[in-house]
């Protein structure tokens, strides 16, 4: 399960959300992030590392990064693996590496491809990289196909390609803001992944929706009030501002409504003693609407 | 909080500004509203941006914007235009430019490696993107340009792409990969088949053989255009790091986001690049706070309302609910401003712009958040 969308809609927490959620479900799960600034886990406090880490009964983590799954391919794939050690070491092959378009990027998802069809996990969430990179991303073993016909990047291409494209195996789940732009830009990316990529999408994850509380008439009443006092200002500004948010988001709605599955989540605030949204506590609430993506729990 | 950066300064004296951030930090917004702002004191304006999502297009109401700058329609005394990268096409001009002659052109622009790398894949769109900067940056035809960078993994990605050139240009692969073409060109099927150099046996390994051939002709046919390049990429360099250019960080106030900022001002410090600051969005602003109940108060004023007076339970109701709608807000306003916290030991000077409860997408909106800038 391919987790994406633009920066800053919560996607990682969706994805953390989503692989406690699997593996409550007892399914035995794997969250995958690729090489990111967050060297800790938002959510599960852990430091990412290559090797998966559990994190939870049935759920581990791992950060793959291209150099570690090279490494990994080399010792497992190539015979005398010990003599190119060195190589790793060297500038030559990170020239090589940064010289070859969608090399880095081939070798990580080789590394989501062996998780995937290994015998350990039985579902990899991948926390992917947001919407712009991820096109790069998901092209990249279409684009090896066309510039090497023969061979083990070939091979390596052809074999990831059937399993994104598997649509009983891999889906790609969108996760957007309920805002106009954020909206249209996750339908272009819903309608890419399906039509240029011929991958199984849905559904699109709607996160962060706030809710309404007033009607129209009550907000017109609150603002031709004449407060006294500053709090009591702030108070209904408070009230206003969250009403027009929530008539943005309402409006963004409406504009998807042709869209066979959306699910949403609403908008969780930071309690007064957590540091950031996303501690585990929250990472539970946000599943709760989340549970129908993975059927019944059996 | 740290120090307050001025922005309108910066609109007005620098030449470029660039704008860092990982996506969904409202960059893109953030560089049309900068632009907005220094057309409104007058200056001549280029904004340019490498996304793929189309976003500042958008934002400025438009349909799509080419890689020719396009003129937006704004009140101002001075003038704006923007612009969308194309790295395919500015990839072929600079090929056009410093290719030695027709052959060598047709050469690059038909090998398999090129066309693939100069398209879409790997870090190609950072380094058109500085090509195309200093192209503008050297004409006469705008007092300022405001850079969008591309959405990248790491905020300075941007950054890396002339070094990266460079580093490969003069690196052990290229006189690997170089050099055997002294030989005829049937004979390297052979050379690399029999080639002693374990470098080349490793690679080859690991990609296969075609990867290396198609690498191979490329480097052939660009070697000519080394020196032109590399020069090119040090005079980039120059410019970045000069008086007339400046780095804005764009952040979301979220712990991940901020905690960027620290890295990026010891990364740019390394590289001798001025930093501006930081430039935080969709910030909760400060609220009157009571440390008790406010239902009560807000009672009191409510019920001199006719309306109310009548419907003490919907009145009841409606009080709770701006309680907590209220308490919501403090809530947003708290995380917001302990996120902001960690600014304080970057040092960097940073400035809020206020969370609008809206979707940017007009030039309305383009100037509300300039005013705020």
């Amino acid at each position: 399960m391919i987790v994406t969308g633009k920066g800053g809609v919560g996607k990682s927490s969706l994805a953390a959300a989503l692989a406690l959620l699997s593996a409550k479900q007892g399914c035995r799960t794997i969250l995958v992030t690729f090489d990111t600034e967050d060297t800790v886990h938002s959510a599960f406090g852990v430091r990412l590392e290559y090797q998966p880490k559990e994190v939870h009964k049935g759920l581990a983590v791992s950060r793959v990064d291209a150099f570690a799954a090279v490494r990994e391919y080399v010792r497992r794939k190539m015979p005398f693996a010990s003599l190119y050690e060195g190589f790793f070491k060297g500038r030559t092959f990170r020239d090589f590496a940064a010289a070859t378009p969608g090399f880095e990027e081939l070798m990580c998802l080789g590394k989501l491809y062996d998780l995937a069809t290994g015998s350990q996990f039985d579902r990899v969430i991948f926390d992917a990289p947001s919407s712009g990179y991820v096109k790069i991303l998901l092209g990249v073993p279409d684009a090896t196909l066309n510039v090497v016909q023969v061979g083990p990047l070939n091979h390596n291409a052809r074999k990831i390609q059937h399993l994104l494209w598997d649509v009983e195996k891999t889906r790609i789940i969108v996760a957007a803001l309920p805002e106009e732009m954020a909206v249209r830009e996750a339908l272009d990316l819903t309608d890419y992944c399906r039509d240029e990529r011929r991958m199984a999408v849905g559904p699109l994850i709607l996160n962060q929706v706030v809710p309404k509380r007033f009607s129209a008439t009550e907000i017109d009443l609150l603002a031709g009030m004449d407060a006294p006092s500053p709090v009591l200002r702030a108070a209904i500004g408070a009230a206003q501002s969250e009403h027009q948010l929530a008539t943005v988001q309402e409006q963004a709605r409406q504009a998807i409504t042709h869209w066979p599955d959306v699910l949403e989540v609403p908008r969780l605030l930071p309690d007064e003693r957590s540091d950031g949204i996303s501690s585990q506590t929250l990472i539970e609430a946000m599943a709760e609407p989340l549970s129908e993506l993975f059927g019944d729990p059996s | 909080m740290s120090a307050t950066l001025d922005i309108s300064a910066l609109t007005r004296e620098k030449q470029i500004i660039v704008c860092c951030g990982s996506g969904g930090v409202g960059k893109t917004t953030s560089a049309a509203a900068l632009g907005v702002l220094a057309a409104k004191q007058g200056r001549r304006v280029l904004v340019m941006t490498i996304d793929p999502a189309h976003r500042l297009a958008q934002a400025m109401g438009l349909d799509g914007l080419s890689n020719d700058p396009q003129k937006i329609d704004l009140d101002s005394p001075g003038s704006l235009h923007a612009m969308m990268l194309d790295s395919k096409r500015t990839f072929d001009r600079l090929v056009e430019s410093y290719a030695a002659d027709e052959r060598t052109r047709d050469t690059i622009f038909a090998n398999n490696y090129y066309q693939q790398m100069s398209s879409s894949l790997g870090g190609s769109r950072e380094l058109i993107a500085m090509e195309r900067v200093f192209e503008v940056a050297n004409s006469d035809d705008y007092d300022i340009l405001i850079v969008d960078t591309p959405p990248a993994q790491h905020a300075l990605d941007f950054l890396d792409a002339p070094k990266r050139m460079i580093d490969l240009l003069d690196g052990t692969l290229t006189g690997l990969l170089v050099k055997p073409y002294g030989l005829a060109a049937k004979v390297h099927f052979d050379f690399f088949r029999q080639s002693s150099t374990a470098t080349l046996k490793f690679l080859e390994h690991l990609t296969g053989f075609e990867i290396l051939t198609d690498l191979s002709d490329f480097m052939m046919a660009f070697s000519g255009m080394f020196e032109g390049f590399k020069e090119r990429s040090h005079k980039v360099m120059e410019l970045m790091r000069g008086p007339r250019t400046s780095f804005l960080l764009v952040c979301a106030p979220e712990p991940g986001s901020l905690s960027q900022a620290d890295q990026f001002a010891a990364r740019l410090t390394n590289e001798s690049i001025s930093i501006a600051g930081v430039l935080v969005n969709r910030v909760h602003l400060p609220l009157e706070t009571s440390d008790g109940p406010i239902e009560g108060d807000l009672m009191k004023e409510l019920m001199p309302i006719g309306l109310l007076a009548d419907d003490r339970v919907g009145a009841l109701a409606l009080i709770e609910r701006v309680a907590d709608a209220y308490a919501a807000e403090r809530a947003l306003v708290r995380s917001d401003w302990a996120a902001l916290s960690r600014l304080r030991a970057s040092e960097l000077p940073s400035h809020q712009v206020p969370h609008f409860n809206r979707d940017l997408h007009s030039m309305e909106d383009l100037e509300a958040f300039a005013a705020a800038l």
